[in-house]
């Protein structure tokens, strides 16, 4: 059952990433605004449901499963390596601080959002 | 066919990822989040690596490009899960900890990705 709720989950996950990142396609002299906002939304919504302290069910199918594949560490990681190789070092610089800032506090905000508003 | 396919492979790569954080018993190895840093840094390898190899392979086809980046390493790997460890090991104080998670995460991130890149560039 939970590996069922994990695997459903992930497909959602994937799926819209994948719906989110044609909408905003990568390239090498670019913001990659589509990896950004899926990191940033992801974290936040992990955040809120650990907040908000949800049963062990809709957090296989919503944590594990969609947000965890909703969100990506190794596109994050191809794209500072691309910027890097074209020497994009200023966007490099942007993408790589607002990514790991603005995830960590995303999901601080979520975690508090949560809690707030399931107490 | 596409959307199919990245569902299919997405599964399979969160699906992967929990049974990874399974079989590590404990999946802070001595308060240490040994498992997602294993799942990031052999998923950038792997994304970077398969990118490169896939430019060299033009007659690779489209759907599976995709199926295999954005569905399965792409659900494999996760930065939701790294930023909530990340604020769990100040919470729990162990700061240095979460220093060495932070850096193991991002210059080891950087270091995978080229290590794959470097590899599939270079074998003919």
């Amino acid at each position: 059952m939970n590996i069922l709720l994990i695997a459903i989950g992930g497909a959602l996950g994937a799926l819209c990433r994948f719906l989110i990142s044609k909408y905003f396609p990568s390239s090498a002299n670019r913001f990659p605004l589509g990896t950004f906002i899926i990191n940033i939304i992801g974290s936040l919504l992990l955040g809120l449901l650990l907040g908000c302290m949800v049963n062990e069910k809709w957090m296989f199918f919503l944590g594990t499963g969609f947000c965890g594949a909703f969100t990506t560490f190794s596109t994050l990681q191809w794209e500072i390596l691309r910027f890097h190789q074209e020497r994009q070092h200023s966007l490099l610089l942007l993408y790589l601080t607002l990514s790991y800032t603005l995830g960590i506090l995303s999901s601080i905000m979520g975690f508090f959002i949560g809690k707030f508003m399931c107490s | 066919m596409v959307y199919m396919m990245v569902g299919i492979t997405g599964a399979i790569g969160a699906l992967l990822r929990y049974l990874f954080g399974a079989l590590i018993p404990s999946t802070y190895f001595m308060g240490f989040p040994v498992s997602t840093l294993g799942i990031n840094l052999s998923g950038s390898f792997g994304l970077s690596w398969f990118f490169t190899w896939v430019t060299k392979h033009p007659s690779f086809p489209d759907w599976a490009r995709t199926a295999i980046a954005t569905g399965f390493i792409g659900s494999f790997t996760t930065f939701s899960t790294f930023n909530i460890e990340l604020i769990h090991l100040v919470e729990k104080n162990h700061l240095l900890y979460s220093i060495l998670y932070f850096i193991c995460s991002t210059i080891g991130g950087y270091l995978f990705s080229r290590l794959g890149y470097e590899i599939a560039k270079n074998k003919d």
